[in-house]
């Protein structure tokens, strides 16, 4: 199990970021709710979380701005998981800035816990990668 | 009748007036010849070349009042002298009228000064001259008969001489016409006569027909031979050589010779000029055929003629000869049946009679034809009845225009248009889609997470636990069927057609079209059928374009169907050789016989106002032609269409 591994949930909506937040905490992880890319950079940086989960259209600031910051501090971590309902973003493209997986909405509760896990497990983006494409 | 009329011919009227003037001089000079011979006292035997004064003196004067006559008048010749042509006639008169008057008073004045018969003889061709000077232009002949009365006293002495008859060059007591004279006088008359030949009795030899040619040609003869024949005869017979009996005899003789001679050459004349005239005609109606056939081989429309009786082809051009692929050889003389199907045959021949029986010009817009050389051809026709002189219709004239590829032209403009009309649509679609799938995306999210979630809470042991657990299920498994319609409309309503061709599987295929009415139908209780397709049958298409052509086929069925008892729906699969061929076929009442031919042509609908853009079908048709495939309706009695897309060159292009 990965007992108190911090995620940072960053999402607009506040249903979904209610219900992502739940189906995490069940599955034994810490969660950190966001609900803007302004907020998550400022709690990304004072809580360290272990991954960041983050949606990409968002109004102030998308998730790539996010990313692209969280980026600019390290190359690689926290891992980045984006998810998006627009098919503008690919996977491959998502990837090349530094994400460490893409999903599609909507999605299975369990198959986000599932890559989580794996990714935190591995710890390698590089590992995660390739499983995640 | 004006100089310039055809009638006559200009060569022998120049040639006259040439005539007449070089016979005016010689008269003037024979005058002048005389007066210088009498002055000089050059007098020869009498009957040859007498040189007395009065004569001569005429002469002069008469050959200066003919050389007057405007027609005559040399242009050397001055104006004064022109002007008195007149006084120089009438003072003709008065050197001969006192000689006359002479010989019936018997007065002996002016004795053997010249021969009465020579004063005759001015005096009339004087007084011609005098009334020639005196008549416009154009005359009457009347002035011409004085001339022709002193023309003939010259001619009767030159016949004297030559048959030794002096009556007839010595009347009465006085001195004899000299040889000279006579022939002066006949040259002064004939200088009279030619000066206005047009007008004289003598007209017919300028004639430029063939009366005219007999006339010039025959005359000479006529004369000549008979006047020679005789002198020489009498001159026989003074000689002793035989009697009178022998001379009658042989002129009478000579002169039928001379006739029939004459006649001969008339037949052989008239022979000739009829032949020339024939040819000429010919060459001229040639002339006249090849330039109206070339005319009507030139015309780039097909131009033909049938027989009004039994419509058979009597005339044909080359432009028709082209589009028929036939030649002239091979379709004068056939009719309709010869070239085309029994019904289009029948459809021709119709039309033709009903032309014939209105009498008036058929326009037909549009007919089609099918021809051996090059397949169907549209044509725009006119059909003309032509009449004989009669009233009785006789021909049936013909113009087609080959319309075919302004048609095809239009059509493809049309399609062209109608393709960008339904692209730009289907952009604003695509767009549209992509807003709503992203509005829908998140919204989607939080249902299927949230049933997600309610199917990890509550306790099994609980009674309702299955019932709600059941319940989230189909909630959650809702969600994402309609995900998977939202990723559907997002691919399909783009313009996909610079999609890249891709190797794709059949059944995917029919899914993805079958996920947007699947629904539909069920509620609608249309049922619907799909033959079982097999894994891994692939095609090389565009998938995004089949998938829009196989959901139109659909929706189409849908339309025929949905207020019908019996609502069926058969998507059905055939994988031949060379092709894939899916289909869709309806429990509709089928497609109307007429409006077969029309539903793949844009805006064609038969839906009511609103429903249908008429589009549908140009555009599938247009997809699977750009596929190298084909889409089709199969005849009979349901709706079946076919989208057939070859297989075998897209296998090797896989390879």
């Amino acid at each position: 199990m990965t007992a108190h591994k911090t995620i940072l949930v960053v999402e607009d909506e506040s249903e979904l970021r209610e219900i992502l937040s739940v189906g995490l905490s069940q599955a034994g992880f810490k969660v950190i709710p966001a609900s803007g890319a302004q907020e998550a950079l400022a709690l990304a940086i004072s809580t360290t979380p272990a991954l960041v989960l983050s949606d990409i259209r968002m109004p102030g600031g998308s998730g790539l701005d996010l990313l692209a910051a969280l980026r600019a501090r390290h190359a690689t971590s926290p891992p980045v998981v984006l998810m998006t309902g627009y098919a503008d973003v690919t996977q491959a493209e998502a990837l090349t800035r530094g994400a460490t997986s893409l999903l599609q909405k909507p999605f299975k509760m369990q198959a986000l816990i599932e890559l989580v896990e794996s990714i935190l497990s591995t710890g390698s983006p590089e590992k995660s990668r390739s499983r995640a494409a | 009748m004006a100089y310039s009329d055809p009638i006559w011919s200009q060569p022998v009227l120049e040639r006259a007036l040439r005539f007449s003037r070089i016979s005016a001089l010689a008269v003037f000079f024979s005058g002048t010849v005389l007066l210088l011979g009498w002055y000089l006292g050059l007098t020869t035997d009498e009957g040859l070349l007498a040189s007395r004064p009065l004569p001569a003196l005429g002469f002069l004067l008469l050959g200066h009042s003919i050389l007057a006559l405007p027609e005559v008048t040399p242009q050397w010749f001055p104006a004064w002298a022109r002007r008195c042509g007149q006084l120089t006639g009438s003072l003709v008169l008065l050197v001969g009228v006192p000689r006359i008057c002479e010989r019936w008073l018997n007065l002996p004045f002016l004795p053997d000064t010249m021969a009465t018969t020579t004063a005759l003889g001015l005096v009339l061709i004087g007084a011609a001259s005098v009334l020639h000077h005196h008549t416009p232009q154009l005359s009457t002949r009347t002035s011409q008969i004085p001339a022709l009365a002193g023309g003939l006293v010259g001619l009767m002495a030159l016949l004297g001489y030559m048959y030794q008859v002096r009556v007839f060059f010595q009347l009465g007591p006085g001195g004899a016409m000299e040889f000279s004279t006579s022939a002066a006088l006949m040259f002064a008359a004939a200088a009279m006569v030619a000066a206005r030949l047009p007008q004289s009795f003598f007209a017919p030899f300028a004639y430029s027909t063939s009366s005219g040619i007999f006339l010039r040609s025959m005359s000479p003869i006529a004369w000549i031979a008979p006047l020679l024949l005789g002198a020489v005869l009498v001159a026989g017979t003074r000689l002793g050589l035989y009697g009178v009996g022998f001379e009658l005899v042989s002129i009478t003789l000579g002169c039928a010779i001379v006739l029939q001679l004459t006649l001969w050459r008339s037949a052989g004349l008239a022979y000739q000029l009829e032949k020339e005239t024939v040819a000429r005609q010919t060459e001229a109606l040639q002339e006249a055929l090849v330039f109206l056939d070339s005319l009507v081989e030139n015309i780039p429309n097909m131009i033909f003629v049938k027989d009004a009786r039994d419509l058979r082809f009597v005339r044909f051009n080359r432009a028709g000869e082209k589009l028929l692929g036939l030649s002239k050889h091979e379709l004068i003389g056939k009719n309709d049946y010869d070239f085309f199907p029994k019904d289009e045959a029948d459809f021709f021949t119709s039309k033709d009679r009903a032309v014939l029986e209105s009498r008036a010009l058929f326009d037909i817009a549009e007919e089609t034809i099918h021809t051996k050389a090059h397949g169907t051809r549209i044509l725009h026709t006119r059909k003309i009845p032509i009449l004989d002189a009669n009233g009785r219709t006789r021909y049936l004239l013909g113009i087609s225009e080959d319309i075919t590829d302004r048609k095809l032209a239009a059509k493809t403009l049309m399609e062209e248009r109608a393709r960008m009309f339904a692209a730009s649509r289907m952009a604003e679609l695509g767009t549209m889609a992509g807003g709503i799938a992203h509005e829908l995306n998140t919204p989607l999210a939080i249902i299927t997470m949230s049933a997600e979630h309610i199917q990890s809470l509550g306790d099994p042991s609980d009674p309702s636990w299955k019932e709600v657990h059941t319940h989230a299920a189909t909630i959650e498994n809702t969600g994402y069927r309609i995900a998977t319609i939202v990723k559907a409309l997002r691919t399909i309503a783009r313009d996909s057609k610079d999609d890249p061709m891709e190797l794709v599987d059949v059944k995917l295929l029919v899914d993805d079209a079958l996920s947007f009415c699947r629904e539909r139908f069920r509620q609608h209780g249309v049922v619907i059928e799909v033959d079982p397709i097999p894994a891994n049958v692939a095609l090389w298409c565009r998938p995004v374009q089949i998938s829009q052509v196989l959901l139109n086929l659909l929706n189409n069925a849908y339309d025929a169907v949905e207020n019908l008892p019996d609502r069926r729906i058969r998507v059905g699969f055939l994988n031949s050789a060379t092709s894939i061929e899916l289909s869709v076929t309806d429990s509709g009442p089928g497609i109307p016989r007429e409006h077969r031919d029309s539903i793949f042509q844009p805006f064609f609908t038969t839906k009511e106002i609103g429903k249908g853009t008429g589009l549908g079908l140009s555009i599938c048709d247009g997809i699977v032609r750009g596929h190298g495939g084909t889409l089709r309706l199969e005849p009979g009695p349901q709706t079946k269409f076919v989208l057939s897309i070859p297989t075998v060159e897209e296998e090797r292009k896989v390879a």
